[in-house]
C-alpha cells in the first residue's frame, strides 16, 4: 500500500488526473452493472407490503425468502426442469457436432476446403427468416418437440469458426505424429486434439449453455405444449402478464425479481469455473483464419 | 493411405455440413395433419380433435401454470366431447406465433384474433378464416348474445369471419378522488372540454402527474372525440370513407392536447408508458388520472388499499366539445374467435367457443379455473389456491364484466372489498354504454391501396399526432409532412377504391 502511494505520488500531475478521471469512470461503469443485480437480489427477499408500496427496493428493511419458497410449489419448477434439460442436451449436441466439424474444416488437406467453409460462413450472413425456419421445422416433423429447439441450433457459425481456428493452431507435428503412431482420426480428435482444446471447448460450451438457457423465440415458434415450455417462456408471461390490455392480473415485483434470479442462477453458478478459460480462449481462436 | 484419409476428412466434413443443413431438405408428409378429422367430422357425436389458439393467459384466471391449465383444458374436452391440441402462447408473443403458423398453413381449428378490428379483415381476405353464417344459424345460443351492430365488424365481404370474444370494449378516463379533494377539482362526469383543461391544471406543478397516458396513440380517440375528429378512416353520414385526420376539427383536437402537454396536465413520458405504468402510477398516487378500462373501478379500488394508498376512483364518461360532441374510447369489439377455413370439424370447434366464452359455465372456467385446483370456497368466500397464487393468478371479479354470459350467481361470495365495491362497479358497467364514441370499420379486400398501406397510415398519423402533441412541429408543419406522406401512398385513389 505504501509503494503504491509513493509511486503514485511520483507520477506527473497529468497523470493523476488521467488515473482519477479513469477511475471514476470505471466505478461508475462496475455501479450500472452490480445496482441492477443488487435491485434484483434485494427485491426478490423483500416482503411484499414494501415491494407494493416501492416498486423495487435497493436498500433491504427486512428479508423474507417466502417468494423463493412459493416458486418450489409453482408451475416454474418444472419449467426450470425443462430448460435444463434443454440446455444439458443441446449444448452436448452442440459441442460434439461443433467439434466434429471444427476439427474437419481445420484440416489442411480437406478436399473443397474453401468451399466448405465458405459455405458455413455465408449462414452467417444469409437469414431466411422466421417462416421458412418454420416451414423446415413443421416438415421435419419436430414441431412441439424438445428436438426443435436442439437440432436446428446444434452448430453456430461464430463458434464454429473459433472450435476450427484453434485446432488449426495446433501444432501439426503433434497430430502428425499421433497418425504416426497409427491413431485413427477419431482418435487423434478424441485423444490429442480435445485434451489440449480445453480452453476453447470451456468458452465454447458456456457460449452454447447461455445461448440454449435464454433461448426464448424457439421455444414459442416450435413448441405449443405449455407443459414443454422453459423458463424464459414462463418469465417472460410473468413480467408481461400486466401488460395485456384487459388483463388485471399482476405479481409483484418481488415475485417476478425471484423467478428472474432463478433463470440467472445457473449461468452464475456455471460462469465462475470457466471464466478462467475464457480470454485464452477466444484469444486463440481468433487469430489464425 | 493418404488419399484414403483425405476422403475419410471429406465424407465426414460433408456429412456433417448436410446434418447441419438438414433443415434444408423436404418431407413432403406433413405429420401434425391428421387424416382421421375428416371421417370424424362425418360423425360429430364422436370424439374429434381439434386444435385451439389462446394466448397463455387464456386458461383459467391466467395462471402462468401448465398444470394448472392442462386442469382447465381437461374440462373442456369432457365438456364438448374433443381431444384439444391447446397452443398457448405467451400473450407477448402471440401474434407473432400465430402470423408465423397461419402463413405457413398451419392454422389451428380455432384461434383468437386479437386487435380485430384492425386484423379480422386481413386474415379474412387472406384466407385464413372461415365464413360462419351457415354454422352460426345453428348457433342460437351465441347469436342472440351478440349485439347485430358488432357482428357487422367481424363480416367480410358479406360473411361473418368470426365471434368477438368479449362484449364491446370502451375506455373512459379514471380519476382519485383523494387527488380531487386535495387540489379543489370538480369535474361531472362528462364535463367539457374546457371545465377539463381548466380543473385539471390545479394539478399541475404539485409533483404529482395529473394526467397519465400510455404510449398507445389508438387511445387518442377519447380526445379527438369531442372535437368530431376521427382518428383514422372515417366514414361519414352518407356511408363515404374519409380520411379523418386531415379534417380541421382533427386539427383544433391536437392543437387542444398539445395545451394540456404544454401546460403539464399530460404525462410528459407518456411515449414510453406501457399499461401496466399507467395502471401502477394511478393506483398508487403517483399519478391523478389515466385512461382505462371500464371495468377498473374494483380492480384500482383494491389494488390502491394494498399499497395503503386507498381512495375511490371517479370515471369521467366522455368529455363534451365546443360543439357539444364527445364519446368515449370506443374499441367496439377487441379479441374475436376464429375457425379456420381449412378446419374439418368446423361445427365441433364452434361447440367449443359455444361453451368457453358463450356459456356461463365455460365463462367461470376461464375467468377462475377449476375448483379446488385453482380456487377454494372458505366459509363461502372464493380464495386462491396457493399454487394458483404462485402462479400470478388471482379470484378477478373484473374479468365477468368483459363477457357476453351475464353470471347472477357465482355460488360464493367475493372478498370483502370485492363485494363493497360492486355495485358501482355495476352502476359504472351500465353507464359508459351511454357514451360511446363513433367506431367505422373498414371492409378489407375493397382497396388494395388501403390493405397495402393500412398500417404505414396508422403508423404515419400515431407519429404526427405525438409530434404534435409533444410540440417537437408545429401543426402546420406536421400537416405538410403528412400530406406529402398522403401523396406518396397516393391517398386520394385509396379512398375512391374505398368508395366505390
Amino acid at each position: 500500500m505504501a509503494s503504491y502511494e509513493s509511486s503514485f505520488l511520483k507520477v506527473s500531475l497529468g497523470r493523476k488526473v488521467f488515473i482519477v478521471i479513469n477511475s471514476i469512470i470505471l466505478l461508475l461503469v462496475c455501479l450500472t452493472v452490480i445496482v441492477p443485480l443488487i435491485l434484483v437480489i434485494v427485491t426478490s427477499v423483500s416482503p411484499d407490503e414494501i415491494v407494493a408500496r416501492q416498486g423495487y427496493v435497493l436498500i433491504p428493511a427486512s428479508i423474507t425468502f417466502a417468494n423463493y419458497l412459493s416458486i418450489f410449489n409453482s408451475g416454474y419448477m418444472p419449467a426450470f426442469y425443462n430448460s435444463l434439460f434443454v440446455t444439458i442436451c443441446a449444448t452436448v449436441v452442440s459441442m460434439i457436432m461443433t467439434l466434429i466439424m471444427g476439427y474437419a474444416l481445420a484440416q489442411k488437406d480437406l478436399l473443397g476446403k474453401t468451399f466448405f467453409v465458405r459455405f458455413v460462413v455465408a449462414t452467417m450472413v444469409l437469414d431466411a427468416g422466421i417462416i421458412p425456419f418454420y416451414l423446415v421445422v413443421r416438415q421435419l416433423g419436430l414441431i412441439d418437440s424438445y428436438l426443435s429447439l436442439i437440432i436446428p441450433a446444434a452448430i453456430s457459425t461464430y463458434n464454429l469458426i473459433l472450435v476450427k481456428n484453434y485446432i488449426a493452431s495446433i501444432p501439426e507435428s503433434l497430430i502428425e505424429s499421433a497418425r504416426l503412431d497409427g491413431c485413427s482420426e477419431m482418435g487423434t480428435l478424441i485423444r490429442i486434439v480435445i485434451p489440449v482444446s480445453i480452453p476453447i471447448i470451456a468458452a465454447v460450451t458456456l457460449f452454447y449453455a447461455v445461448h440454449h438457457w435464454n433461448t426464448y423465440f424457439q421455444v414459442v415458434m416450435f413448441i405449443n405444449d405449455s407443459s414443454k415450455y422453459t423458463l424464459q417462456v414462463l418469465l417472460r408471461q410473468l413480467i408481461f402478464q400486466s401488460e395485456s390490455a384487459v388483463s388485471s392480473h399482476s405479481a409483484l415485483n418481488n415475485f417476478k425479481m425471484a423467478v428472474m434470479i432463478m433463470t440467472m442462477l445457473p449461468v452464475l453458478i456455471l460462469y465462475p469455473f470457466i471464466q478462467r478459460y475464457f480470454i485464452s480462449g477466444i484469444m486463440l481462436g481468433s487469430v489464425k483464419g | 493411405m493418404f488419399k484414403a484419409r483425405k476422403l475419410i476428412v471429406l465424407l465426414l466434413a460433408v456429412a456433417l455440413a448436410v446434418t447441419m443443413f438438414a433443415g434444408c431438405g423436404s418431407k413432403s408428409a406433413d405429420t401434425t395433419e391428421k387424416k382421421e378429422t375428416s371421417k370424424e367430422a362425418e360423425k360429430p357425436k364422436e370424439k374429434v380433435k381439434l386444435s385451439f389458439c389462446l394466448s397463455q393467459n387464456g386458461w383459467g384466471g391466467e395462471a402462468v401454470d401448465p398444470e394448472l391449465m392442462a386442469e382447465v383444458e381437461k374440462v373442456i374436452e369432457e365438456k364438448t366431447n374433443t381431444d384439444l391440441e391447446v397452443i398457448a402462447p405467451p400473450q407477448s408473443s402471440y401474434n407473432e406465433k400465430l402470423n408465423v403458423m397461419l402463413s405457413s398453413g398451419q392454422i389451428p381449428d380455432i384461434f383468437a384474433v386479437r386487435k380485430a378490428m384492425d386484423n379480422m379483415q386481413v386474415y379474412a381476405a387472406r384466407g385464413y378464416t372461415m365464413p360462419l353464417d351457415d354454422l352460426l344459424k345453428k348457433a342460437p345460443d351465441i347469436t342472440s348474445q351478440i349485439d347485430k351492430k358488432y357482428m357487422e365488424y367481424v363480416t367480410v365481404g358479406g360473411k361473418v369471419h368470426g365471434v368477438p370474444m368479449y362484449v364491446p370494449m370502451t375506455k373512459n378516463l379514471w380519476l382519485r378522488k383523494d387527488m380531487m379533494d386535495k387540489y379543489g377539482v370538480k369535474l361531472s362526469e362528462t364535463p367539457t372540454t374546457e371545465e377539463f383543461y381548466n380543473e385539471m391544471k390545479k394539478m399541475a406543478d404539485k409533483g404529482i402527474v395529473p394526467f397519465t397516458f400510455p404510449k398507445f396513440l389508438d387511445n387518442l380517440p377519447f380526445f379527438t372525440n369531442p372535437f368530431g375528429a376521427y382518428f383514422g378512416i372515417g366514414q361519414n353520414k352518407d356511408g363515404k370513407f374519409y380520411d379523418g385526420f386531415n379534417t380541421p376539427e382533427m386539427k383544433e383536437a391536437l392543437t387542444y392536447i398539445n395545451k394540456l402537454y404544454k401546460d403539464k396536465i399530460w404525462d410528459k413520458e407518456f411515449l414510453t408508458n406501457e399499461n401496466a405504468k399507467i395502471r401502477e402510477m394511478l393506483y398508487s398516487g403517483k399519478a391523478a388520472s389515466t385512461i382505462d378500462y371500464f371495468n377498473r373501478f374494483i380492480y384500482f379500488a383494491a389494488e390502491s388499499e394494498k399499497i395503503k394508498a386507498p381512495t375511490e376512483f371517479v370515471p369521467i364518461y366522455e368529455l363534451k366539445g365546443p360543439k357539444g360532441q364527445g364519446g368515449n374510447h370506443n374499441e367496439a369489439i377487441n379479441d374475436v374467435l376464429a375457425i379456420s377455413a381449412k378446419s374439418k370439424v368446423a361445427e365441433r370447434a364452434l361447440e367449443v367457443i359455444k361453451y368457453y366464452v358463450f356459456s356461463e359455465e365455460g365463462v367461470k372456467l376461464r375467468i377462475l379455473g377449476v375448483k379446488d385446483k385453482h380456487y377454494t370456497i372458505d366459509n363461502g368466500v372464493v380464495k386462491a389456491t396457493d399454487k394458483a397464487k404462485n402462479s400470478g393468478y388471482k379470484c378477478d371479479v373484473n374479468q365477468f364484466f368483459l363477457y357476453y354470459p351475464k353470471v347472477k350467481d357465482y355460488g360464493f361470495k367475493w372478498d370483502a372489498t370485492t363485494e363493497k365495491l360492486l355495485p358501482q362497479q355495476l352502476k359504472v358497467n351500465e353507464e359508459v354504454n351511454k357514451h360511446l364514441g363513433p367506431r367505422y370499420v373498414v371492409p378489407g379486400g375493397k382497396s388494395a391501396l388501403y390493405d397495402k398501406n393500412q398500417p404505414a397510415y396508422k403508423k404515419k398519423i400515431e407519429e404526427i399526432a405525438s409530434k404534435i402533441i409533444m410540440g417537437s412541429i408545429t401543426v402546420d408543419k406536421g400537416y405538410a409532412e403528412y400530406e406529402a406522406f398522403w401523396k406518396s401512398i397516393n391517398g386520394d385513389e385509396m379512398l375512391s377504391q374505398l368508395n366505390k
